[in-house]
């Protein structure tokens, strides 16, 4: 059963509770940001293409710190606020509701990129525009969408686990390393590479970045199209992952009960 | 004292496996590090600024052990409820702190020597005419003041809803602030300032001179500002734990989370 | 709805054992609970009492769909709970008694709000809806405060409200006035036999006899995964008519004093209450023997404050069954 209601309640209520107590989204973008400050630290000069993509890449990767924690803890703080029976109990199977509060997650990330723009173009006085607005912003809802769906597969899987604090931990900075988001991926070591063109952000990011204008080697060289395709294909799989886990979940806590508790 | 960092260690290993523990630790550590290295890299910046990326985020690793994790200490203790049934007993608070502190030191430690050696065996930093008595030293002395800093900012955690927040933010902002990754004096002034009242910032510095081979003597006054910042927040801290601990009972915080 | 006339709920031998993983108990995993059958028709109320750990939770948890039984069968307005639990969830609710369940951080009208899209409670219906169930719980002026204001009464009565939210026709009670001010409880009660009234059937859970018996149209005695005993408060109270309680009030009594009134002639059971160095007996009988003064005489070496013979209630019925049980 298919209850887009259900969804789009849990984006609402997300939101809710981000606006009750913001200052929880600091951490997830402190990294994101200062990465980025510092990268922009590092360059010689203000390099247009070069800044501009770190800049970019800057927003994307609080997308994902956000998506990591705030998604990463979702059905775990149900678990812990005592309303994850409440849910469970519902005819809307958990994952619709989680997959509303996964998007909201990821959305609030941008603020991240927001942060960045504004330091950027104060500070360093850079400037970014966009060649191609239509196809960025498209871009940029495909990249949210997919990483959105990693948060997803990852709140099933961190509710599994009793060490998903260090888990977290250890996922958020290899993903600025290996993503291709500040990095290009070509000038990553070989051995990573593989890895780089599995995640679907490295190509939302090069889809995002050549919809920008912004000069500079494309990932395999392929366009925007191409980029946008593999996307798409990338984050089916994502789902599908998601929908898997999620059943396991629910199976398991109905055969011992063991998601009633913390 | 004793008895706290031995109920750290155990604690620490119940709820996450040392292995687990220790990948989470080098993870950081090393990732981070080598994010910096290969941007600069990327940014054609030469093998100079790939040292001195590397010496400064080997050295900065530091920061997620004695900072972080110190840090959270007061709230991880609310959390799981425990602090009301601590602040009861005897020992002053302030001890029982410094104790699960203390092994964050040995794990810091740690940390920084492991980095090293992955800088040195990944990314070609060359140790050969380091002064290893020096680094032993940047290295005692920091991790013991970055300690101090950590133990300061957690007291905090006692009256304010979390202190994790202020931790992530102290964890990251060193790298703009501390020279880890670029000198300070590309910074405005005003920030230079925040600079050069953080531990790290001394550190940092003396470790790239115990590297390029510089004796003792010659890191003294840098490792001696850094350890008197530290030993002034130690000192702070217990004030501030005090202080706190009044407020917290007479406001009834201890379990506002 | 794919049933007729016919009872609300049906189960027969219904059983649950916890895997080790689940618990991480050392020994034999005892059942949780262990061949229970019952039937409850649709617009009654029927109660579950037992002891901790009777298994009272875990019948309740397999009927609202969130357990698997390990073994047995039990059916919910017609369907069967481990292959049609989503369609069962849309026809019931649960309540589990304490303050979580509740979304702290917003208000009460926006968590039934949620819950109602939850359940796909029609848009155009949903508020009227949600203001009629705050009024309804006496919630109306609290409806925009955070549910992390409202006193714990509050907060319980919002649960029934939430759990109402989808118009249940079956709903169950997990222990819902536990930890709750006399006054409250009183309400609460009120509230579920409102319920009864308006034809939904009521499955509850309690360990308080008075609510038991004031509630319930029939209770299942539970102990150690077993239902005991099965039937209304009058027929419960029947099993114990032919005896009498002698209560007895005493000091200093030991274990040795009571085993030894246990062996003694005539005595059924003794159930001991022990408050600091004064215990409360009750000794059970068979009624019409003059019992008084053997016992008195057994309970030589304690002081007695009180003697005084009682009719026996529920409780008796309860806890001499509980207890028989407990020396099988």
């Amino acid at each position: 059963m298919i209850n887009i209601r259900a969804t789009s309640a849990a984006f609402k209520q997300q939101a809710r509770h981000f606006f009750a107590d913001p200052q929880w989204v600091i951490p997830s973008l402190v990294a994101p940001f200062t990465f980025t400050i510092v990268v922009l630290m590092l360059f010689p000069a203000v390099d247009e293409p070069v800044v501009l993509y770190a800049v970019l890449g800057g927003g994307i990767l609080g997308m994902w710190g956000n998506t990591l924690y705030a998604s990463g803890w979702s059905v775990s703080f149900d678990r812990m606020n005592g309303t994850l029976e409440s849910l469970l109990i519902t005819p809307t199977p958990m994952v619709q509701v989680v997959a509303g509060r996964a998007v909201w997650n990821t959305l609030i990330g941008l603020t991240n990129a927001a942060a960045v723009f504004v330091v950027a173009e104060l500070a360093f006085g850079t400037e970014l525009r966009l060649e191609d607005p239509a196809l960025f912003f498209l871009a940029l809802a495909a990249t949210l969408l997919s990483l959105a769906t990693v948060g997803l597969m990852l709140s099933a899987m961190f509710v599994m686990t009793r060490s998903s604090t260090v888990l977290m931990q250890i996922l958020e900075l290899p993903i600025y390393f290996i993503s291709g988001a500040m990095i290009p991926v070509d000038h990553l070591p070989e051995a990573i590479r593989p890895f780089s063109y599995a995640l679907a952000p490295t190509w939302g990011v090069d889809a995002m970045r050549q919809a920008a204008g912004i000069q500079g080697t494309t990932v395999m060289g392929l366009g925007t199209g191409a980029d946008l395709l593999i996307v798409a294909a990338i984050t089916s799989v994502y789902l599908a992952i998601a929908l898997y886990l999620f059943r396991r979940m629910e199976a398991r806590a109905r055969a011992d009960g063991s998601l009633g508790r913390w | 004292m004793i008895s706290s960092m031995k109920v750290a260690v155990r604690s620490q290993f119940a709820a996450v496996p040392l292995w687990l523990w220790l990948i989470q630790i080098l993870t950081v550590s090393v990732f981070q590090m080598s994010f910096f290295v290969l941007m600069v890299d990327y940014a054609g910046r030469g093998s100079v600024a790939l040292e001195y990326v590397a010496l400064g985020n080997a050295l900065q690793s530091v920061t997620f052990v004695t900072v972080y994790a110190v840090c959270s200490i007061p709230g991880t203790e609310k959390h799981a409820g425990t602090l009301s049934p601590v602040m009861s007993t005897p020992s002053r608070l302030f001890t029982v702190f410094v104790g699960k502190a203390m092994f964050q030191i040995f794990a810091g430690i740690i940390t920084v020597v492991i980095s090293l050696l992955f800088a040195n065996q990944v990314f070609g930093v060359s140790f050969g005419n380091a002064d290893l008595v020096s680094v032993a030293a940047v290295i005692l002395v920091t991790t013991f003041a970055m300690t101090g800093f950590g133990l300061m900012l957690g007291s905090i955690g006692l009256y304010a809803r979390s202190s994790s927040v202020l931790a992530s933010l102290v964890l990251y902002l060193g790298l703009v602030l501390c020279g880890v990754n670029f000198p300070v004096s590309s910074l405005p002034s005003p920030l230079q300032v925040v600079s050069y009242s953080l531990p790290m910032t001394y550190g940092v510095d003396a470790l790239r001179e115990a590297v390029a081979g510089a004796g003792l003597l010659s890191i003294g006054g840098e490792l001696a500002i850094a350890a008197f910042i530290g030993s002034v927040m130690i000192a702070l801290s217990y004030w501030m734990f005090r202080w706190f601990e009044k407020l917290a009972r007479e406001r009834g915080t201890t379990d506002m989370f | 709805m794919t049933r007729a006339s016919g009872p609300a709920i049906v189960v027969d031998e219904l059983t649950k054992v916890y895997a080790n993983g689940g618990r991480k108990r050392t020994g034999a995993a005892r059942p949780a609970v262990d061949g229970i059958s019952f039937s409850v028709e649709q617009g009654k109320i029927y109660g579950l009492l037992g002891p901790n750990g009777a298994g009272k939770t875990t019948t309740i948890k397999m009927l609202s769909t969130l357990l698997l039984p390990t073994a047995g069968t039990a059916t919910v307005l017609g369907l069967d709970v481990s292959s049609d639990h989503m369609e069962i969830r849309k026809h019931i609710n649960l309540v589990s008694g304490g303050e979580r369940g509740l979304y702290y951080r917003i208000t009460g009208k926006q968590n039934l709000q949620f819950f109602s899209d939850l359940y796909m409670v029609p848009r155009r219906a949903r508020d009227e809806n949600v203001a009629r169930l705050l009024e309804r719980v006496g919630l109306s002026d609290a409806a925009d405060k955070r549910v992390e204001d409202y006193s714990r009464g509050m907060k319980q009565r919002l649960h029934i409200a939430r759990a109402l939210v989808n118009d249940p026709e079956v709903l169950f009670l997990d222990e819902p006035t536990i930890g709750l001010d006399p006054e409250i409880a009183r309400d609460l009660r009120d509230m579920i036999r409102r319920m009864a009234d308006e034809q939904k059937t009521v499955i509850l859970t309690t360990h308080y006899m008075k609510e038991a018996e004031e509630l319930c149209g029939t209770i299942g005695i539970i102990s150690k995964g077993k239902i005991v005993a099965s039937g209304p408060p009058s027929m419960l109270k029947d099993l114990v008519r032919d005896k009498s309680i002698i209560e007895v009030e005493a000091l200093n009594v030991d274990e040795g004093s009571i085993d030894g009134l246990r062996a003694t002639e005539g005595v059924q059971e003794v159930v001991a209450v022990k408050n600091g160095d004064r215990s409360i007996l009750r000794v059970q009988v068979g009624s019409g023997s003059d019992m008084i003064p053997a016992i008195v005489s057994r309970l030589g070496s304690c002081r007695i404050v009180r003697v005084s013979n009682e009719e026996p209630t529920l409780e008796d019925a309860y806890l001499s069954l509980v207890s028989r049980n407990d020396k099988h």
